[in-house]
């Protein structure tokens, strides 16, 4: 008989009305005590809303949880706490100019005549948990003196002295590179082997199979299985955790490809002194549409920086048109030359707290004649691409009342409304439904057809396999070319190339 | 005593009071959100003093007063934030408004005046130490200063230890550098900034205290900009405690010479009160993020 | 993600502020019946008796006219997403240039050196507000902190000037000399200071709302002002959003000044700004930064202000009560009374 599980997850819903998204649907699974238990999916599956839930960030609106057999509530962190569940987030939550000891003690803090701070009762904590766990943290060390994995220790430090049983951690090797990652799996083992369960959330398929003990894995919300690593491979696994495990084997696109659009000559881009991007060599020419897939943390919002002109590379150049990119102006660029549908939505590609009109018509070219008559006439096109685009709403109305499905449709109206040369799509159908999704591909794969060079960036392997001409892949900031989409190049083996599986 | 003497020892009587209020204004600026009413809120606590300490005779109930009835309007500001989402700053702009025109209804009400009110029972004696007071410079400047400096300086002194030395100090800074490490930690967040706001307001009350002491009188318009160089310090100084009594003793020092110089100097004391402003202006303006927010060529 | 808003975006309140208007009125009817013997007519001294005779109404209306103008530039910088804190120093600056050159130029035609007289007070307005537009365009500094300690010692040095070498030893007022009579604002309406003043705001907010409506920058200046990643993501000139809208603030609070130095005394009095600008902040705010309201809110405004000095002349009430009324407008004015409009978005 098993012995009693550490933590069970029964029938958990979570949704967010405000986006209309189900981020979880009933999901169970059982933690058992002394083990590496993974959870994987892909971007959206819900598995950061479980860890959240798990402790005590968010409320669950329906299903119960049970430590130790003993139904429990959270409300918030502190009463996760109680229950020895501490998490590492995925976006850090250390206060970056307090010392390591300070964030450790923050909530909890020793106290000398009941008022002051007891410096030394922290520090020495501190060094004394880190330690325990041959961390080589100095506890007087100020957080945004560190490096990525003397952070990421700093923050399973603070987990751990909040809960010792069970440590949830987020995505942890996102900011991490390889042999970072591997040390960090390490000591996942040791604290394993010294008796703390552990959540691991990834996406990252290779490193759960080699370093859990059983894996979850979640699509849409929802458990699809739980096995162990000995039962799966990183194919299997890859395929399973996909929203749609078809493999698209459509033939090589005849592809008559002219003049270079977009031009990457050794385009490298660092941030806060590590490596994103590393030596980026590749081309769009016009009439294909070149599609880059990576998962979340590896580059991929780095490589949208640099082709939409948002940022220039450190060392290498990025040419649009035969034209360095950063010597385009912008208001040019962006009125004829290049059309951009930012994976930033909201924050980018719309500008909340304006009509839907000034939305549709805030592009350099349409915004020259705004005189009268121009007004009506753009009013009039403005109208036209609207309905096109099957979003019923007034012009006028704010496009704050959107949901996000129709925001990304009247940012789509925008921007694949006319022709450009140079089109950089990021994630162009995220919150559509499958026929709007079709509507988008297909204005793509036209766009292409007059003549466009499309630079498709996604985290998605349907939209991928459905849009483009030739393949690539990005993982850790190196890409790597498949080439034309053909029969050799199929689903699961781009699938494994995202996770870090071998190709 | 001899010029230099005076211009010393006044320079630091000016300059605590500043520094207490910029340490109040250092809290809520840590939090996240600088309560810009500082200088509202100096008039609150020398008003709510003159006029509770005048009534019932007894100067602790006076500071009493001032303390509760600052540090209500300090959160009054944080509360409109907080509860109706009103744009803070605003908020607090409006606070210093809000006490303009209560402070003077209330005057002629408890004194029946708008005007200047004297009342010589509140004004602090200067203490003197013998001996001690008569060392050469050190002397009128540590021993012989009015018996609220003495007040206002140990004020400085524990709040600037509260900042960087409890956990109440701690959880503010933590609270303006990223929130979420204090919601993780379980210490909910509006609570913290609830009590900076209301530390902005009994630091600025016992400033205020301080001013009503040292002419022994209630004066209309008492901070008479105080409380905007409050804000000037805590931006020239750095955010910590140390550079905001750097910047404080040199603002005092400015003043304490602008009162000499009609006498001694020949420079008129106006153009020496716009010394600090201009100072801190050509900081403000030589920093910048680079570039407008989110622009390009 | 924090969830208090950007300080320096103000929510676009529109009729958002009636709770704010309703609020300041309470208070004031309110006080007005703890404190007087006679409630009624304290009431009607604060609330009716600027309506019951035209000298006082055409005063009201004239009263409006310069808050209005610097209501008009501080709604604009909002827009932009900034906050202008300098209007005190702009509008000081703006009055005392303007008498400066019509002192040195006595004898040109009235009309032309009116004229010229408010546009030496746009320019010196501007000029106050150059340093910190140059700041924010080429360092991104912060415009809110920078346009307050300008002004701040703009107010200090002109405090200084006019107490020294600018003032008429032969006045009991701490002045400058006044100009000559062919540059005062001719009065429409005597005895009233009624003049042309309310016109010149009005045809400034009509001409703001059309830029802001119908013009394509007006259009990019809104957008901008929303979200600034946006403007530039999608090729708005966004430097020239971040420096303009500031000078042009800076120049209506400069022809504000102009308008308070030429009106009334024809001189530059010592402090005669007396808070206008902070009243064009509370102005623009009342007004939810919409040039179609900033004229209607500046009427509400100088109403309280003329209410409340009735009502302290007729019925011995304190004058304050007009402060405390604008001070629950300024509290409330952003404040959100309908609920939070949207959830905050997941992360």
């Amino acid at each position: 008989m098993d012995p009693q599980p550490l933590l069970e997850v029964r029938r958990l819903v979570k949704t967010f009305p405000s986006t209309g998204t189900v981020a979880l649907d009933g999901v169970s699974l059982v933690l058992k005590a002394g083990e590496i238990h993974a959870v994987v999916g892909e971007n959206g599956a819900g598995k950061s809303t479980l860890a959240r839930i798990l402790s005590g960030l968010d409320r669950p609106d329906s299903g119960s949880l049970r430590v130790r057999g003993r139904e429990v509530r959270f409300r918030r962190p502190r009463d996760a706490e109680r229950h020895g569940i501490g998490l590492v987030p995925q976006q850090s939550l250390l206060a970056q100019h307090l010392t390591v000891a300070e964030n450790l003690i923050l909530g909890r803090e020793p106290r000398v005549l009941g008022i002051f701070l007891d410096r030394r009762r922290s520090y020495y904590e501190t060094a004394l948990a880190s330690a325990n766990f041959s961390f080589p943290l100095d506890p007087g060390a100020v957080i945004s003196r560190l490096s990525p994995p003397e952070r990421r220790e700093a923050e399973i430090l603070r987990a751990l002295a909040r809960g010792r049983d069970v440590l949830i951690l987020d995505e942890p090797t996102s900011i991490l590179t390889e042999s970072e990652a591997e040390s960090l799996f390490a000591l996942l083992k040791r604290l394993r082997d010294a008796g703390t369960s552990i959540l691991l959330i990834s996406h990252r398929v290779r490193e759960v199979l080699s370093s859990a003990d059983r894996i979850t894995i979640l699509r849409n919300g929802s458990v699809v299985d739980t096995l162990r690593p000995a039962d799966t491979d990183e194919c299997d696994l890859a395929l399973r955790m996909a929203s749609s495990s078809s493999c698209f084997t459509a033939d090589g696109p005849a592809v008559t490809r002219g003049q270079a659009v977009f031009r990457f000559r050794g385009a490298s881009l660092r941030d806060s002194d590590r490596v994103t991007l590393r030596d980026l060599d590749f081309e769009v020419r016009r009439g294909e549409v070149y599609g880059v897939a990576a998962l979340a943390g590896n580059g991929l919002g780095a490589l949208e920086d640099l082709a939409g002109g948002e940022r220039t590379c450190d060392q290498g150049v990025v040419e649009l048109l035969g034209r360095d990119l950063s010597a385009w102006p912008r208001d040019e660029l962006r009125s004829s030359i290049l059309s951009y549908l930012p994976t930033d939505r909201d924050g980018r590609g719309l500008c909340l707290g304006a009509t839907i009109l000034e939305n549709l018509v805030a592009r350099g070219a349409s915004l020259r004649d705004w005189s009268r008559s121009g007004r009506a006439a753009q009013r009039a096109e403005a109208a036209r691409l609207l309905e096109a685009a099957g979003v019923r709403a007034r012009l006028d109305a704010s496009v704050d009342v959107l949901s996000g499905g129709n925001r990304q449709r009247v940012l789509s109206a925008r921007e694949l409304g006319s022709f450009a040369p140079a089109v950089l799509a990021a994630n162009p159908t995220q919150g559509l439904d499958p026929r709007a999704q079709e509507e988008t591909w297909n204005r793509l794969r036209s766009l292409a057809r007059e003549g466009a060079g499309i630079l498709l960036l996604t985290s998605s392997v349907d939209e991928l396999f459905a849009v483009a001409d030739r393949v690539a892949v990005l993982y850790r900031g190196r890409l790597t070319e498949l080439g034309v989409r053909s029969g050799e190049v199929t689903a699961d083996r781009v699938t494994r190339l995202l996770t870090g599986a071998a190709a | 005593m001899t010029f230099a003497d005076t211009l010393l020892s006044d320079s630091l009587a000016i300059a605590l009071p500043i520094l207490l209020a910029a340490l109040g204004g250092l809290f809520t600026e840590a939090a996240g959100t600088l309560n810009v009413a500082l200088e509202g809120l100096i008039v609150a606590g020398a008003f709510s003093f003159a006029a509770a300490a005048e009534a019932t005779g007894s100067i602790g109930i006076g500071i009493a007063a001032a303390l509760a009835c600052s540090a209500a309007f300090a959160i009054l500001a944080a509360a409109a934030a907080d509860r109706l989402s009103a744009n803070p700053f605003v908020a607090a702009l409006a606070v210093n408004l809000l006490v303009a025109g209560a402070v003077g209804i209330a005057s002629e009400h408890v004194f029946g005046t708008k005007g200047v009110v004297p009342l010589a029972d509140l004004l602090s004696p200067r203490v003197d130490l013998g001996a001690f007071s008569r060392i050469p410079l050190l002397g009128p400047l540590l021993f012989r200063q009015r018996g609220i400096s003495y007040l206002v300086a140990g004020a400085c002194a524990a709040a600037a230890a509260s900042y960087s030395s409890t956990p109440f100090g701690l959880r503010v800074r933590a609270l303006g550098m990223r929130e979420g490490s204090l919601r993780i930690a379980g210490v909910d967040p509006r609570t913290v900034r609830y009590w900076a706001f209301a530390a902005s307001g009994a630091a600025c009350a016992l400033a205020g205290v301080a001013l009503a002491r040292s002419v022994g009188a209630w004066v209309p318009n008492i901070a008479s900009g105080r409380g905007w160089i409050a804000l000037v310090v805590v931006y020239l100084g750095r955010k910590r405690p140390a550079g905001l009594a750097l910047a404080s003793l040199a603002f005092g020092f400015l003043f304490a010479l602008s009162n000499a110089a009609q006498a001694v100097l020949s420079v008129p004391p106006e153009l020496i009160l716009v010394l600090p402003y201009v100072v801190t202006a050509a900081a403000a303006l030589l920093e910048g993020t680079g570039g407008a927010r989110g622009s390009r060529g | 993600m924090t969830p208090r808003p950007d300080p320096r975006k103000p929510a676009f309140s529109g009729l958002g502020a009636l709770p704010a208007l309703a609020a300041a009125l309470a208070a004031a009817a309110i006080y007005i019946l703890a404190a007087s013997e006679d409630p009624a007519s304290a009431f009607r001294a604060f609330f009716l008796s600027p309506f019951t005779r035209p000298v006082v109404l055409a005063n009201l209306v004239e009263l409006a006219a310069a808050p209005c103008l610097c209501a008009l530039g501080t709604a604009l910088v909002f827009r932009s997403g900034d906050f202008n804190l300098g209007g005190e120093g702009q509008a000081y600056a703006g009055g005392t240039a303007a008498v400066l050159i019509l002192l040195a130029v006595p004898s040109l035609p009235g009309p032309a050196g009116l004229a010229g007289g408010f546009l030496a007070g746009a320019a010196a307005g501007a000029a106050t507000s150059l340093p910190s537009a140059l700041s924010r365009r080429t360092r991104g500094a912060d415009v809110l902190l920078s346009t307050f300690l300008v002004s701040q010692a703009v107010v200090l040095a002109l405090d200084w000037a006019i107490a020294g070498p600018l003032r008429d030893p032969s006045s009991n007022l701490i002045a400058t000399p006044v100009v000559s009579d062919a540059y005062r604002l001719p009065r429409l309406f005597p005895p009233s200071g009624l003049s042309f003043a309310p016109l010149l705001a009005a045809a400034a907010a009509f001409c703001l709302d059309r830029f802001l409506r119908t013009s394509r920058r007006g259009l990019e200046l809104n957008l901008y002002g929303r979200n600034p990643a946006f403007a530039a993501s999608v090729g708005f000139r966004v430097r020239a959003y971040a420096f303009w809208p500031l000078l042009v603030s800076g120049a209506l609070n400069g022809a504000a000044g102009a308008l308070l130095a030429l009106g009334s005394n024809g001189r530059a009095v010592r402090g005669m700004t007396g808070g206008i600008g902070w009243n064009g902040i509370s102005i623009a705010l009342l007004a939810g930064n919409d040039p179609r309201w900033v004229l209607p809110a500046a009427l509400f405004f100088a109403w309280l202000e003329v209410g409340s000095r009735q009502v302290s002349i007729l019925a011995g009430i304190s004058a304050d009560v007009g402060t405390v009324a604008k001070a629950l407008v300024l509290l409330l004015a952003t404040a959100r009374f309908l609920g939070s409009r949207r959830r905050e978005a997941r992360k």
